[in-house]
């Protein structure tokens, strides 16, 4: 998707949650940024890469 | 159809049949008729043979007249109306509301058969009796072409900047609204992977997750941090996260059985004793970290039972009926309010390895600790945020001691402290002792010493709780000692005997420093004078006084004024309210 289709806190925000279950134990916040950054990555990136 | 020419006529064949036309009249005259008549063709190429075909006079001239513009519009009009008239056998001649109209028929006839008024469709198919009356369609409307595609198609449509030489050839043909659209799916702009956050910084998703977090990481946490406060479906505890039905769960019956435990001990208790004592859970077992996380926030929604006392890496769970920390004289909101001056303070400093710290005389007499800027900067900050105390355990290797030590933090207006010091300090110190505080590997454990040396016997101020009155006595002290706070009766031998300031006075920093002046100083007619070195242990005794504190009440209330000689201090007694 674009970039500046994202709304952070909702967007990709569902795949963050699934990610944190299955994870099976609590997280900081700091390793939840760094995940939620990673699934909005993807998400740009793929569009690109289906793109090329 | 064959018939002889007249005399100036011409004969025509209509177009596409095999009809013959004569057209009478002049020369000019028969080439008008025979342009009307193919026009008038054209114009009812789809009629049938004998529907009248007709057109108006103004618009014939207006055709001739853009034909020919430089031929005289009016003698044009002669020819043309004269035209029609000697061509009466082809061209009938009406009026409609004052206008001329010629009409003919494909067959180059004057006369035509109206066609039969068609009647409505429902007239010729009624409905039969007690039939289901036929549900009346909705009117279907195409779905609004959403904007995106709009501007797509606009954009697809908007000419390339080329020049001249390299543009290629005007394409006349204009593509349809599906050829649009097709075209605008088929041809997307390329993606976007730039992100602008509210605060003005860039995110640029083709960089790594490093380089954005390095970058905007805070703001990104921020936001992320909203949102999972704001959904119901997860728990949070000490900054952690996790969905709340994938929690362990735990019994009312469960939460008695340790409440009973952390009784039993005396003590608070860690989630990691209490897991591993009821529970039996290890802190190697794989599912470790979700029963401790589950267990956490579930005695936090217990406050009725529970109280969190934990510091940041131990969490720590007190009940209702343990042995109570603090001081015999003073209750935690009067100490809250002594401290308060505390909350103004903002002394920057750095962080240190060890809180070294000289006891004064209410220090030493109630067994407390101020959490001023150093001791916060040292001591382990609050780990929740509603978090009212800590459970401390302070380790006194000089006498294979230990005792329990609560820190409050500072909340509305009551200043923080530290205390559950009183035993100790009454066994070992004296007012103006030296103490060093060191930090262990656990977070909420400490060690505190003393500087050790040989005996000394000094006559020091003690309370008299009988008499409610100080005094001095024989003490026998093997601590090292900051003279100028220590309250010897060889120093301040006029303490001897005063009494205790009622609690309403103590309250007020005022008053409790014009007491000093009064209990200490030198006596000139309605003032008295001391010196600030003096006036700073004295003040300490009915209530705490840091330097800065002591040097804003002397400056700021007018019954006190600096005296001529440098450190010395004047109190107008006559002028007290």
């Amino acid at each position: 998707m674009d970039a500046d289709q994202i709304r952070l806190g909702e967007t990709g925000f569902e795949e963050l949650l699934d990610w944190l279950q299955e994870t099976g134990r609590p997280q900081t916040l700091a390793v939840l940024t760094y995940q939620y950054v990673t699934i909005l990555r993807n998400k740009v990136l793929e569009e690109r890469e289906d793109e090329a | 159809m064959s018939q002889a020419p007249a005399v100036g006529a011409t004969r025509g064949v209509a177009p596409y049949m095999e009809i013959e036309i004569e057209f009478r009249g002049r020369k000019e005259e028969r080439t008008m008729a025979e342009q009307v008549f193919s026009l008038m063709l054209q114009q009812g190429a789809m009629y049938a043979l004998d529907a009248p075909i007709r057109q108006s006079l103004g618009s014939l001239l207006d055709h001739f007249k853009a034909k020919h513009p430089r031929r005289d519009p009016e003698r044009m009009s002669r020819v043309l109306q004269s035209a029609m008239e000697k061509n009466d056998h082809i061209f009938a001649r009406e009026e409609h509301d004052g206008e001329v109209v010629y009409m003919t028929t494909r067959l180059g006839r004057p006369e035509g058969r109206e066609p039969d008024r068609p009647l409505p469709p429902r007239r010729l198919h009624k409905p039969p009796e007690n039939a289901t009356p036929t549900p009346r369609r909705r009117a279907v409307q195409r779905p609004p072409m959403s904007s995106f595609w709009v501007s797509a198609a606009i954009r697809q449509m908007q000419p390339a900047r080329m020049t001249p030489a390299e543009a290629p050839a005007p394409h006349v043909a204009i593509p349809t609204i599906e050829e649009v659209a097709i075209a605008a799916v088929s041809r997307k702009k390329a993606p976007v992977t730039k992100l602008t956050l509210d605060d003005g910084t860039e995110i640029d998703f083709r960089e790594s997750e490093e380089v954005i977090l390095a970058q905007s990481g805070e703001g990104v946490a921020g936001v992320l941090k909203e949102a999972l406060d704001r959904d119901f479906r997860l728990v949070s505890f000490a900054g952690q996260w996790f969905p709340e039905d994938r929690l362990e769960h735990f019994s009312k019956g469960r939460l008695n059985e340790i409440r009973r435990y952390i009784l039993e001990e005396e003590i608070p208790l860690s989630d990691e004793i209490i897991l591993g004592d009821l529970l039996f859970k290890s802190p190697r077992d794989p599912d470790y970290a979700l029963w401790a996380f589950s267990l956490n926030a579930r005695l936090l929604r217990e406050k009725k039972d529970f109280e969190y006392v934990g510091v940041p890496g131990t969490n720590l769970w007190a009940v209702k009926g343990l042995p109570v920390i603090g001081s015999r004289d003073l209750k935690a909101s009067e100490i809250g309010q002594d401290y308060a001056y505390l909350l103004e303070e903002q002394e920057e400093v750095e962080e240190s390895i060890v809180f070294e710290h000289f006891l004064t005389f209410y220090e030493y007499r109630h067994g407390v600790l101020p959490y001023d800027a150093r001791a916060q900067a040292f001591f382990p900050p609050a780990a929740l945020d509603d978090q009212r105390s800590a459970s401390l355990r302070f380790e006194i290797p000089q006498h294979y001691e230990a005792y329990t030590v609560e820190l409050r933090y500072p909340s509305g207006n009551r200043g923080g402290w530290l205390w559950g010091l009183e035993e100790m300090f009454h066994n070992s110190l004296v007012a103006g002792a030296f103490i060093i505080i060191s930090p262990t590997q656990e977070p909420n454990v400490f060690v505190l010493q003393y500087m050790a040396t040989d005996a000394q016997d000094r006559r020091l101020l003690v309370y008299d709780e009988r008499k409610r009155r100080y005094t001095f006595d024989d003490v026998i002290f093997y601590c090292e000692v900051e003279e100028s706070l220590l309250l010897s009766e060889e120093r301040f031998p006029s303490l001897r005997n005063s009494r205790s300031m009622a609690p309403s006075s103590r309250k007020r920093p005022a008053d409790a420093v014009a007491e000093a002046f009064v209990r200490i100083g030198t006596k000139q007619g309605q003032q008295y004078r001391a010196a600030l070195v003096d006036l700073l242990p004295v003040a300490n005794i009915e209530r705490p006084f840091s330097m800065a504190f002591l040097r804003q009440v002397l400056a700021e209330v007018d019954v006190f004024e600096p005296a001529d000689e440098e450190g010395d201090y004047l109190y107008a007694a006559g002028e007290e309210g």
